[in-house]
């Protein structure tokens, strides 16, 4: 009998956990994916994003399906353009919500901005991507062209571009 | 909306860090003592740790054991894990005071003793796994850089430490 009390004690936090995580929080609780990104919104389009470089962390939310889910993904900012990398491993509810939606929100400093997210399919632009984020990310230096392996795995990277919704053409 | 906020923090605490002393790390959240069989015997070849994309290690900290989940790497005989903003990592801190780790893959212990690698020779085909491994991408070449960042240099302060088997004294 008591033991079925502590088990229900148990997932009765569980389940107070969850719902502060996902609707009380305002954003990921360190890995832990959060909901909704409280912050002031940004209404003028970013033209340079070298402003978001060493901001720790860079959330970004998405509202693909029926909550929100944000969380605080790998991210580089190159020539002044602001790149997602994302793994399976550690962002897949992220890319799959981008997949089917590509609208963010990403907070930067208690702002946010309102933004669309493009994967990048090019294997050269990837290769110019993906050097820096390794170097940023991992401190790993690389020689030559970065080429995806034939292996697919769950750890396989995509990179996604942030762009203004205007440029990018989605709805806003 | 507020007053609910320390109930939410009150719930999610306890709770988890009662699965962590129960269970070993879930997932992000450090665990205790690892249970399961323990390997004497040696490993020559890691490589089937490429299946497994995360393991746990378990680290001597000042009271209790710490457990945590991470990633590995191998190359041949060698298995390597690495930690990512080494200095504030507590299971870093942990393995810098005593060598003497338990490693769990698959449900079996092995135990080792973690030794940081910083020759680039060593680094390079271990970077060159981790990069096939957890990203699906590939270089002509590639190492990790064991030097720390300069100040104002925006990247990680990578270690990787190479598991060892741990002499018949440890």
């Amino acid at each position: 009998m008591r033991r079925r009390a502590w088990v229900a004690a148990l997932v009765l936090l569980l389940v107070a956990g969850a719902v502060y995580a996902r609707l009380l929080a305002g954003g990921p609780l360190g890995p832990v994916p959060g909901g909704w990104l409280r912050g002031e919104v940004v209404a003028q389009p970013v033209s340079d994003w070298s402003f978001a470089r060493l901001a720790r962390p860079l959330r970004v939310e998405s509202r693909a399906r029926l909550l929100p889910h944000s969380t605080d993904p790998w991210f580089i900012v190159h020539e002044g353009r602001l790149h997602l990398l994302l793994t399976g491993l550690l962002h897949g509810g992220l890319l799959e919500r981008l997949d089917e939606d590509p609208r963010i929100r990403v907070e930067v400093d208690g702002k946010i901005y309102e933004q669309v997210a493009v994967r990048v399919e090019d294997p050269a632009e990837i290769s110019r991507l993906v050097r820096p984020g390794l170097r940023k990310l991992f401190a790993i230096e690389t020689v030559g062209e970065i080429r995806r392996t034939s292996a697919a795995g769950a750890g396989n990277l995509a990179v996604f571009r942030v762009e203004n919704p205007r440029v990018a053409g989605a709805a806003p | 909306m507020q007053r609910l906020i320390p109930f939410g923090l009150a719930g999610i605490a306890p709770a988890l860090a009662l699965l962590a002393v129960a269970c070993g790390p879930v997932g992000p959240i450090p665990g205790t003592r690892l249970s399961g069989e323990v390997v004497s015997a040696a490993v020559e070849d890691w490589s089937s740790t490429r299946d497994h994309l995360e393991i746990e290690v378990e680290t001597r900290g000042r009271w209790l054991p710490h457990a945590v989940t991470t990633i590995c790497m191998a190359v041949g005989p060698r298995l390597y894990v690495p930690s990512r903003n080494a200095s504030e990592k507590s299971w870093v801190q942990n393995v810098l005071r005593d060598p003497r780790v338990r490693v769990r893959i698959a449900g079996r212990i092995y135990e080792r003793t973690a030794l940081r690698v910083t020759d680039p020779v060593e680094l390079a085909p271990i970077a060159l796994d981790f990069m096939r491994k957890y990203y699906g991408i590939e270089a002509d070449d590639a190492t990790f850089l064991a030097e720390p960042p300069a100040p104002g240099e925006d990247r990680a302060d990578l270690w990787v430490f190479r598991l060892d088997p741990r002499g018949p004294a440890s």
